[in-house]
């Protein structure tokens, strides 16, 4: 069914704005509409600004912790990430739990010891970033045990560093060029590049442009203790920070057990602020606050009642719609109905003045997704994750029953065509071969199809006249439901002149009932009406995707049995082949089955969108957003009080 | 071997390879750009799948009409079939339509579902929409393997 909005005002005692604005968060019925006007300085009301920083602060610091803590909180295996991407569940908490965690203390402290953490992690990476440089350059000349350089009279001292490989070739070019000099190395083992200081007469500076030319970088002696022992004393500090960044690490990975706490108050602290900006933006006398919103037609009453109970210096009342305005929509099914508002999910809302088509779509998108998996054994597969899935996954419980649904349409359409993964095994059952005797099916689809346009036009003939649109309902759908029905006379009589009969009639209603005045425009839109028919025939057509799905499904199902069989006979070890053997199929069916159930899914829901949608409904209806406590990461569980 | 099973042989290599092609470019155009997103939101690793396993769908439609053909000359069986030339030439036109449409629309589809991939960045709650219009592309490739689907059971070997 579909829910539409009605516009009201709502006009309240300001000192109740925060007990109000509550009880409508909790009902949820209302969607507040925000004021286009701009807001002059004298509207500024220093309270309200002080409660919003507050908040604000709050959210911020709450989300601080939790981005926080997140990083060093474990990580999920990949599947359960990929289920979790796909169907979020919610933390169920009651409005009590709630308000207890968000005044209790110990949430402050985690956010205080985050805090803390966080600076006391930077800092110690930093620290160990700088000791890491100051090693690394120290490496190098570890070894040399002098503290430092001096001047010497007839000497001069160069300090550098060469690449190891290159050392041997530094001391014989050397040793060519002169015996005056006097050089010691450094350098770790691991090191890439060894320190030395070369002793050198003063005479001879050619010395250090050879070096240079060798490969040698000139250093300079940042060290006053020899370099041995300062590495020591870095290693042993850097030990030191290690530890006691185990130790930060240690305190946050136990602190990440708050992470749901900190979600919970992320939607907490989001509902609040969510109520400071709605009467922030409200317009306000010096007593009173006055709101417009959206309200689902029917709700009004029990939140009025809601309402005054907190101050009966109340006003609701209801407001005509603008020119042109269209109000926000809401579907409302119940039970295995609610599963197909996914399908419909996926299109987008009706307009105000549409029907839901969700219960019109239910029976067709359940049969052309059985059609198009059509496989006996893939059906009940189907079901079994479906099922399992859905009692796991309560949130998503919606989804899941419709494959559950999908899934037995899928085991009747593959009793019909005798197909159990891929195999002949309920051959006996079967009534159409799809691999042999394709033009059938494409017979059976095509019905499917001439029946769900013949019901869509139906729909859209009963809604024009609902709406008043007359000449529209007998004219445009009439003529074509007479042409369906010309269809259905034919197929059984195979009279053509019925089709010629039909087709006349059809262009007749037309010519009656056209919005036209003029009589040329009235025949025109008769001879128009000729061109729906080709609409109506590639609408047909489209169904035969079901049959070229269908077919698709059970091919790859015959062709994983048959890899399966060869691998069986191919592999001479007992035992082996068979363990081969049953691994493709079970992956191989179990892939097809996934591929194919989202091809099936696609598919089907776009007969419904693109062929039977376009006969009674525009949509492009804008969803109803309830101002309401629905959050991210938390469900509020029995709101009524 | 006679030049009908080769004409037959050569309708099912063709009918893998090409529309196998379209998938494989369109694929690694998608990937490219649902890396991008993931880098920043891993989180939507599994509805940047979805619309990157879409545009995949026609190599396996092509794999579908090879196994027929195969099937049909009797490459799975036992004995092999006689396939005259004039069947061998049928077999390879009855390919045609899921070579041409499945390369193209894997290659056109994947174009769609990179543009999904920022409506999935942008507004992940209406990833749905964007799937869908990417299949609308893969429509051409279903008609494509039905005709072939139709034509390879008129032909008689």
């Amino acid at each position: 069914m579909n829910l539409s909005a009605e516009k009201y005002e709502i006009i309240a005692l300001k000192e109740k704005y925060q007990e109000i604005l509550e009880e409508m968060q909790l009902n949820g019925n209302a969607e507040v509409i925000s004021f286009e006007t701009e807001k002059s300085e004298k509207d500024e009301d220093l309270q309200l600004d002080e409660k919003k920083s507050e908040v604000e602060l709050k959210l911020a610091e709450m989300k601080f912790a939790r981005s926080f803590l997140s990083r060093f909180s474990e990580k999920e295996p990949f599947f359960k990430t990929l289920i979790d991407s796909f169907f979020p569940e919610k933390e169920k908490h009651t409005l009590k739990e709630l308000e207890n965690l968000a005044f209790s203390e110990t949430i402050d402290e985690v956010v205080d010891k985050c805090q803390k953490l966080e600076t006391g992690l930077n800092g110690t990476s930093s620290k160990m970033d700088s000791l890491k440089k100051e090693i690394k350059e120290l490496k190098k000349f570890s070894g040399i045990s002098v503290n430092g350089f001096g001047k010497l009279r007839n000497f001069n001292i160069f300090i550098g560093s060469i690449s190891k490989e290159k050392k041997e070739e530094l001391l014989a070019t050397l040793k060519k060029e002169s015996i005056f000099f006097f050089i010691k190395w450094g350098g770790e083992e691991d090191c890439e590049r060894t320190g030395f200081y070369m002793v050198y007469p003063k005479e001879e500076e050619k010395l250090v442009e050879t070096v240079k030319e060798i490969g040698a970088k000139e250093e300079t002696a940042f060290w006053n203790r020899p370099p041995s022992d300062l590495l020591k004393e870095k290693r042993v500090k850097m030990e030191q920070l290690k530890k006691k960044k185990e130790k930060f690490l240690k305190k946050a990975r136990e602190l990440t057990t708050n992470i749901p706490k900190l979600e919970a108050l992320i939607d907490w602290y989001g509902w609040e602020l969510d109520k400071c900006k709605t009467f922030e933006e409200g317009e306000k006398t010096k007593s009173y606050f006055y709101l417009k919103s959206w309200i689902l037609e029917g709700k009004v009453d029990e939140l009025e009642k809601r309402l005054k109970k907190i101050t009966p210096y109340i006003l609701v009342r209801k407001l005509e719609l603008e020119d042109g305005e269209r109000p926000p929509v809401e579907m409302e099914n119940k039970d295995l109905m609610k599963s197909f508002e996914v399908v419909t999910g996926v299109y987008g809302s009706p307009k105000s003045d549409e029907p839901d088509p969700t219960p019109f779509l239910a029976p067709f998108f359940a049969v052309a997704f059985g059609l198009a998996l059509s496989d006996a054994g893939y059906g009940l597969l189907l079901i079994a994750i479906s099922y399992v899935f859905g009692k796991k996954l309560k949130d998503s419980k919606a989804f899941f029953n419709l494959f559950v649904i999908a899934g037995i349409f899928t085991v009747l359409a593959g009793l019909l065509t005798g197909t159990f993964f891929g195999t002949d095994l309920f051959a006996g059952l079967r009534i159409v071969d799809a691999v042999d005797d394709p033009i059938e099916v494409l017979y059976l689809v095509s019905v499917l199809g001439l029946i769900q346009i013949f019901i869509g036009l139906l729909i859209g003939m009963f809604w024009n006249l609902k709406q008043g649109k007359t000449k529209v309902a007998l004219g445009s759908k009439g003529g074509s439901i007479v042409f369906f029905l010309g269809i259905a006379v034919f197929a059984f009589t195979r009279q053509f002149p019925v089709l010629i009969v039909a087709t006349g009639l059809m262009m007749l209603l037309n010519i009656v009932f056209s919005e036209q005045e003029a009589i040329m425009r009235r025949l025109l839109s008769g001879f128009g009406s000729l061109y729906d028919l080709i609409g109506y025939f590639s609408d047909v057509l489209s169904y035969s995707r079901l049959l070229a799905l269908g077919l698709a499904t059970g091919i790859i199902a015959m062709t994983i049995n048959m890899i399966a069989g060869i691998f069986m006979e191919m592999i001479p070890v007992a035992g082996l082949n068979v363990a081969v053997a049953g691994l493709i199929l079970v992956f191989g069916h179990v892939a097809n089955l996934l591929i194919n159930a989202l091809s099936s899914f696609i598919h089907s829901a776009r007969l419904q969108f693109v062929e039977f949608f376009s006969k009674f409904m525009e949509g492009g209806g804008r969803k109803f957003k309830p101002f309401s406590k629905q959050g991210r990461f938390v469900e509020i569980i029995n709101v009524n009080k | 071997m006679e030049l009908g099973l080769i004409l037959a042989i050569l309708g099912a290599g063709l009918a893998v390879t090409l529309p196998s092609i379209g998938s494989a470019i369109a694929l690694s155009h998608v990937g490219q750009s649902a890396a991008g997103l993931i880098s920043e939101e891993p989180e939507k690793f599994g509805k940047a799948l979805l619309l990157q396993v879409l545009p995949g769908t026609q190599g396996i439609y092509g794999f579908l009409a090879a196994v027929l053909v195969l099937q049909q000359v009797g490459l799975f069986g036992e004995e092999t079939v006689t396939v005259s030339t004039s069947a061998g030439w049928q077999i390879l036109l009855a390919c045609i339509p899921i070579i041409f449409a499945g390369i193209f629309s894997a290659i056109f589809q994947g174009k769609v579902s990179v543009s999904g991939i920022s409506t999935l960045a942008k507004k992940p709650e209406e990833a749905g929409k964007a799937i869908i219009l990417s299949a609308m592309v893969e429509t051409y490739a279903v008609i494509a393997l039905l005709l072939t689907i139709l034509i390879l059971n008129g032909i008689t070997v």
